[in-house]
C-alpha cells in the first residue's frame, strides 16, 4: 500500500497509484553532473482533503502559495520509507486532479546554495592583521589561509615585499565552510583518508591597498582549558547529542578584566573591539559517526569545525579566529556528535572534547579581509570542480542535513562490498554499448590570453572506433598561471592581483588558480613596507606550484577503473523483482553482482513502478 | 457605507451544490474583497476576489464547505448508539458556518459577517431546497411526507435535518394513537431516530410500538407538527442488508433477497523467473508464481414497490455503501465497505419491479511473494 505524506498529512491517492520513481545518484553517461532521484508526474484526486493540504489550489479566490513552495514529503510502500525527506512540487491543477512530482536528494543542496559565490561565505574567521608575524606564521598552516610564494604583481626575484603577497585559502577550508554556512554536513572516508585533498589552495583573485599600521595585541587570557563532557548514549535509532564544553570558574584567574568566566561555563566579553581567539580542540571518540566543534557567539553559531571523522579515533584541530565583539557578547563552546550504528538498532555515541584557548584583544592594524580576495566563483561550481577532480559521487544521507561522498575509483574497486542481485533478476531486457563518451574525453583548464599550449589539460582516451572523436569531460573554472621566472631554485608563477601603474601598485582582478603548496627551506630576504625593514628569513617557505595540478594526474589517480569501465562499455537493462525493503535498502555506493552473467556492475539508475527496471554498467573485476 | 449581499445560499443548503454569494459595496473606490473562513487551522489564508465591471463580487462557498463536511469521507461518524434512548443529536453532517466578508479600497475597508447553514447533501436540476428544518434526510416530493421501509431485526434509523438544541421531539403513531416520550436535542444539528438498533427496536422496547403494516408516524417538534413518515414494517427475514449515504445527507437501508449469485474472480499476479543453475537431470521450473489476487462479487435482487424505487435510486450513485455481515435478523454483524455497480432499471407502469445490484466486496488478502 502506498502512502504519500506531505507536511505530516497523508494525501488521498487513487487505489493502485502507479508512482514511478527513478532512483539515481550519478548517471555514468554524464559524470560531470550529480543527479537527483525523481518521480514521474503523479495525479492525485482533488478530494477536499487534498484541496486543504494544497491550500485550496484551484479554488476560486485562493491566495495559497503551495504551488510555489517546495513541500517536504515522504513516500512509503508497505510502511517502508522509500523516499524520506524528499520534496514534492505541485505542478498543475485540473478540475478533478492535482498533478505533482517527487524529488529526493541532491536538489536540496543545489537549492540551498543557489547562486551564492565564494565571496558570500562567512570567512571572517580567516581575517587577520597584516603583520610580518602573521605572514611568517601562516607558512605552517595546513588549513585556513597561507601566504603562498608567488608573483602577485611585484617582482620577488631578489626579495619578497610582504604587503604585496596575498593569502591563498586551502580548498578543503572553502569546502567545509560552504557546508557549514549552509547548515549542512558531509561525510565519507575520502575526507579522513585522502591526503591530496588537503594540499591544494585557491589563490586570491583581487588585491587590496595595504596600509602600514601595526596592531596592538594585548593578551586577555592564555592556556585556558575548557572541561569536556563525555557523552555516552545508546539508543535504538539514529540521534545526535550535544555537549557543552564549559570553561570552569577556576580558570578565571587567567583572565584580564576584558573577559569574564561565568558560572555556567560561558565567557562574557567586557569590551567592544576585535578579539583574536586561538581554539585548539582535542577530540576523541570510541563510538560516533563524526563530531563537530562549535563556537557560539550570542547563541548564534560563529565557527564550526569538523572534529573526529568517521574512521578516526581522535583528532587535534588548531584554529585562530579574529572577529569583532561588543560588550556583553557571550561566547560558548559546544561539541555536536552524530551517532554510529554499531549493531542493528543500536546507535551509540561515546566521545570527549577538550578545548584550549588563547585570547587577545587586537587594536588597530590593517585587517586582511579574506572574503574580499576570494574569487566570485559560484559555490556550486567550486564543489562540482572538486568532485570532478577527485571522482567523488554524492548522495543524501539518512542523517539529517548530511551528504555522503565516495570516490568512484574506490567504489569500482571495492569487491568486498557488493550486492548480489542474482535472486532479484527477472530477466535481462537488453544490452547496449553506447556510453556517450568519445574516443578522447578531455578535462581542461582556463589559460591566460595568448597561451599557446595547454599542458595541464588531460584526457581519458578510449579505444572505441565507433564513438565520437572528442567530448568535453570537465571544464575547470580555474586558470593555469603563467610561469614568470625562476627564483630561489623554484618556478615562480604569476597571480597578477596587483598592477603597476606609474610606479603605484593598484589592485586588480585575476582569475582564480588551483595550486599546490610545496614547502622548502630557504633563506629569503623579506621586507615589510620600508627597505629598512628588510631581513633575511630562514623558514619553510610555501611555494605555490603546479605539481599534480594537471588533469592527467587526477584522471590517472582517480579514474583508472572508470576508464576501464568505458573501454569495453557494456550496459544492460534488467527487470528486477524488488520488494519495498529492497527498494529502501538500495545502495548506489555498492557494486552489483549477477551470477547469471558472472559479472560485476555499477548500479546506474533504478526505475520503480509496477515493474522495476535498472540500468547496470559492467565493470572489470573489482577484486583485481 | 454597507455591503449588500444580493445572492446567497438559502435555508439549510446542500453542501455539494454550488453555493454562490454575490455582493456589492457602497465603499468608494473599492477594488477587492477578502472572504475569511474559520478556523484558520483549516483555512490559513483568506480568499480574495475582485469585482466585475459593475462592482459585483462573486464567491463560491462550495469548496470551502466540502472541506468542512468531508472530515472522514462519507462514512457515518455518529456510530455510537445511545444506550437507553432511541434518539440522539448528531455531531456531523450539519454545519452553521459564519464567514467574514471584507471589502477594501485604497485606504479603508468595511465588513459583514453572514452565517449560512449547510447539510451534507446534493440537489439535482429541478429539485428544490425545502424549508422544513425537521424534514428527513431522505427522498421526498415536498420535504414533509416520507416513505420508509423498515426490516425488522436489522439496524435502521432516520435523520431529521436540523433540530435546535433544547427542542423536544415526539413521534406519534396515528394508526395506534400511541406517542413516544419526548426526546430533547442536546445540540443544534441533525437528529437521528433509531427504530432498530439491531439488538433492540421500538416495538420490543415499548418506546413506540409499530405494527407489521404501514405505520403512519408524525413528527412534532416543540409540540408543532413538522413531518409525516409512512414506515412500512417488514417482518424478520434473512437477506443481504445494505446501508448507503443518500443524496439528502442521511443514510438509507434495504434488505435484499437471501438468495443471490456469488462470484469469486481470481487472477495471477504474474510470475518471476528463477534460475537454479542446474543442468539436465536436475532441472526445475524456470518460473514461480508471485501469487494470486481475488475479488468477490454478489449479485443481489429484490422486489420493490413504487416508494422503494425512489429510495433505492441513490444507492447507485452513493459514494459510500456498506454491507451488514450478518444475513440473519437479530444477529449482530458489522458494516463493511463495498462497491456497487450495475444499472438501475425500472418500469413505472408496474406496481412492483425486480431490481438487481452487483456488490463488489473488499479484495481478498492473499499470500504473495
Amino acid at each position: 500500500m502506498e502512502k504519500l505524506i506531505v507536511n505530516g498529512e497523508h494525501l488521498d491517492l487513487y487505489p493502485n497509484s502507479e508512482i514511478k520513481l527513478n532512483f539515481r545518484v550519478n548517471e555514468i553517461s554524464d559524470i560531470s553532473s550529480r543527479n537527483s532521484s525523481y518521480s514521474n508526474t503523479i495525479s492525485v484526486p482533488r478530494t477536499s482533503k487534498n484541496t486543504r493540504i494544497f491550500e485550496y489550489a484551484g479554488v476560486m479566490g485562493t491566495m495559497g502559495r503551495m504551488p510555489y513552495k517546495k513541500l517536504r514529503c515522504s513516500y512509503q510502500q508497505g510502511g517502508i520509507n522509500i523516499i524520506q525527506n524528499g520534496y514534492l512540487y505541485l505542478m498543475e491543477t485540473t478540475p478533478d486532479e492535482y498533478k505533482i512530482a517527487l524529488f529526493d536528494g541532491i536538489i536540496d543542496i543545489q537549492e540551498k546554495l543557489g547562486d551564492k559565490t565564494l565571496r558570500d561565505l562567512d570567512t571572517s574567521f580567516l581575517n587577520h592583521n597584516l603583520t610580518r608575524a602573521n605572514y611568517e606564521n601562516s607558512f605552517a598552516n595546513t588549513s585556513g589561509y597561507i601566504y603562498g610564494v608567488a608573483d602577485y604583481g611585484k617582482d620577488i626575484s631578489s626579495d619578497i615585499t610582504i604587503e604585496y603577497q596575498s593569502p591563498s585559502v586551502y580548498a578543503h577550508t572553502l569546502w567545509s565552510t560552504i557546508f557549514s554556512d549552509a547548515g549542512l554536513n558531509y561525510t565519507g572516508d575520502f575526507f579522513d583518508n585522502n591526503t591530496d585533498f588537503y594540499e591544494y589552495v585557491v589563490t586570491p583573485s583581487v588585491g587590496y591597498d595595504p596600509v602600514e599600521t601595526e596592531p596592538v595585541i594585548t593578551q586577555i587570557a592564555d592556556d585556558v582549558e575548557g572541561t569536556a563532557r563525555v557523552l555516552i548514549s545508546n539508543q535504538s535509532s539514529f540521534h545526535t547529542k550535544r555537549g557543552d564544553i564549559d570553561i570552569p570558574t577556576t580558570e578565571s584567574g587567567k583572565f584580564t578584566s576584558k573577559m569574564t568566566v561565568e558560572t555556567n561555563g560561558n565567557l562574557t566579553v567586557n569590551y567592544t573591539g576585535v578579539l583574536k581567539m586561538r581554539v585548539v580542540n582535542l577530540g576523541a571518540k570510541t563510538y560516533g559517526a563524526f563530531g563537530v566543534g562549535l563556537v557560539y557567539v550570542n547563541e548564534q553559531i560563529k565557527f564550526s569545525r569538523n572534529l573526529v571523522g568517521w574512521t578516526q579515533a581522535q583528532s587535534i584541530t588548531d584554529d585562530t579566529y579574529q572577529f569583532s565583539v561588543t560588550t556583553g557578547d557571550v561566547i560558548r563552546f559546544e561539541s555536536l556528535w552524530y551517532s554510529q550504528e554499531t549493531a542493528p538498532n543500536t546507535h551509540q555515541i561515546d566521545s570527549q572534547v577538550n578545548v584550549f584557548l588563547e585570547l587577545h584583544e587586537v587594536v588597530g592594524g590593517f585587517e586582511v579581509n579574506i572574503g574580499n580576495t576570494l574569487p566570485a566563483m559560484k559555490q556550486t561550481e567550486f564543489l562540482k570542480d572538486i568532485m570532478q577532480r577527485f571522482g567523488l559521487i554524492m548522495r543524501k544521507s539518512d542523517v539529517a542535513d548530511t551528504y555522503e561522498f565516495i570516490e568512484i575509483e574506490k567504489m569500482l574497486g571495492d569487491g568486498s562490498n557488493v550486492i548480489d542481485m542474482t535472486s532479484k533478476l527477472i530477466k535481462i531486457k537488453s544490452e547496449s554499448y553506447v556510453s556517450g563518451y568519445a574516443q578522447n574525453n578531455t578535462a581542461s583548464y582556463k589559460y591566460p590570453d595568448g597561451a599557446s599550449t595547454t599542458p595541464y589539460n588531460g584526457s581519458i582516451v578510449i579505444d572505441n572506433e565507433v564513438a565520437d572523436v572528442t567530448r568535453e569531460l570537465f571544464s575547470s573554472p580555474f586558470e593555469i598561471p603563467n610561469l614568470k621566472y625562476s627564483a630561489y631554485a623554484n618556478s615562480i608563477y604569476g597571480i597578477p592581483i596587483w598592477e603597476d601603474k606609474n610606479g603605484v601598485l593598484d589592485p586588480k582582478e585575476s582569475p582564480a588558480k588551483y595550486m599546490k603548496v610545496s614547502r622548502q627551506t630557504k633563506t629569503i630576504a623579506t621586507r615589510y613596507f620600508t627597505p629598512s625593514s628588510t631581513q633575511n628569513v630562514t623558514a619553510d617557505f610555501p611555494f605555490l606550484t603546479l605539481t599534480n595540478v594537471g588533469y592527467d594526474y587526477f584522471l590517472a589517480t582517480y579514474y583508472p577503473r572508470f576508464k576501464g569501465m568505458l573501454e569495453d562499455y557494456k550496459e544492460i537493462e534488467v527487470e528486477l523483482d524488488l520488494n519495498p525493503i529492497d527498494i529502501y535498502n538500495l545502495d548506489f555506493f555498492k557494486l552489483v553482482y549477477l551470477k547469471q552473467t558472472g559479472r560485476y556492475y555499477y548500479l546506474d539508475t533504478v526505475k520503480i513502478g509496477r515493474t522495476n527496471t535498472a540500468k547496470l554498467i559492467e565493470i572489470p573485476n573489482p577484486n583485481i | 457605507m454597507a455591503i449588500t449581499i444580493t445572492k446567497a445560499p438559502t435555508g439549510i443548503y446542500p453542501a455539494y451544490n454550488d453555493s454562490y454569494i454575490q455582493f456589492t459595496s457602497t465603499l468608494a473606490g473599492h477594488n477587492r474583497a477578502e472572504i475569511e473562513v474559520l478556523p484558520t487551522s483549516i483555512f490559513p489564508n483568506k480568499f480574495v476576489v475582485y469585482p466585475d465591471l459593475n462592482g459585483v463580487y462573486t464567491f463560491n462557498l462550495k469548496d470551502v464547505v466540502r472541506v468542512l463536511m468531508n472530515t472522514d469521507g462519507f462514512k457515518d461518524q455518529d456510530t455510537t448508539l445511545p444506550a437507553a434512548q432511541f434518539g440522539e443529536s448528531l455531531l456531523f453532517g450539519y454545519i452553521s458556518q459564519a464567514i467574514t466578508i471584507r471589502v477594501y479600497n485604497a485606504t479603508t475597508n468595511e465588513f459583514t459577517s453572514p452565517t449560512y447553514e449547510f447539510i451534507r447533501g446534493v440537489k439535482q436540476i429541478g429539485e428544490q431546497v425545502y424549508i422544513n428544518p425537521a424534514q428527513l434526510l431522505n427522498v421526498s416530493d415536498n420535504g414533509v411526507d416520507y416513505n420508509l421501509t423498515y426490516f425488522e431485526g436489522y439496524p435502521f434509523s432516520f435523520e431529521l435535518q436540523r433540530i435546535n438544541s433544547g427542542q423536544s421531539i415526539v413521534l406519534n403513531n396515528l394508526n395506534s394513537g400511541d406517542s413516544s416520550i419526548a426526546l430533547i436535542a442536546s445540540n443544534t444539528g441533525s437528529y437521528r431516530f433509531y427504530i432498530d438498533k439491531g439488538f433492540e427496536n421500538f416495538t420490543s422496547s415499548g418506546f413506540l410500538p409499530l405494527s407489521d403494516t404501514i405505520n403512519r408516524l408524525e413528527v412534532e417538534v416543540d409540540a408543532v407538527f413538522k413531518t409525516n413518515i409512512r414506515v412500512k414494517k417488514v417482518n424478520e427475514r434473512c437477506g443481504v442488508y445494505l446501508k448507503w449515504f443518500n443524496a439528502d445527507g442521511g443514510y438509507s437501508y434495504f434488505l435484499f433477497d437471501e438468495f443471490y449469485r456469488y462470484t469469486l474472480d481470481a487472477g495471477s499476479k504474474g510470475t518471476t523467473s528463477t534460475n537454479s543453475f542446474e543442468n539436465v537431470g536436475s532441472l526445475v521450473a524456470p518460473t514461480q508464481s508471485l501469487g494470486k489476487e481475488g475479488a468477490e462479487q454478489l449479485r443481489l435482487k429484490a422486489t420493490i414497490d413504487k416508494n422503494e424505487e425512489k429510495l433505492l435510486r441513490s444507492l447507485f450513485t452513493s459514494p459510500s455503501v456498506q454491507m451488514y455481515t450478518s444475513q440473519t435478523p437479530y444477529v449482530a454483524g458489522q458494516w463493511v465497505d463495498v462497491e456497487v455497480s450495475s444499472n438501475y432499471s425500472i418500469s413505472n407502469k408496474k406496481s412492483l419491479n425486480e431490481i438487481t445490484v452487483n456488490v463488489q466486496l473488499p479484495n481478498l488478502i492473499t499470500p504473495s511473494l
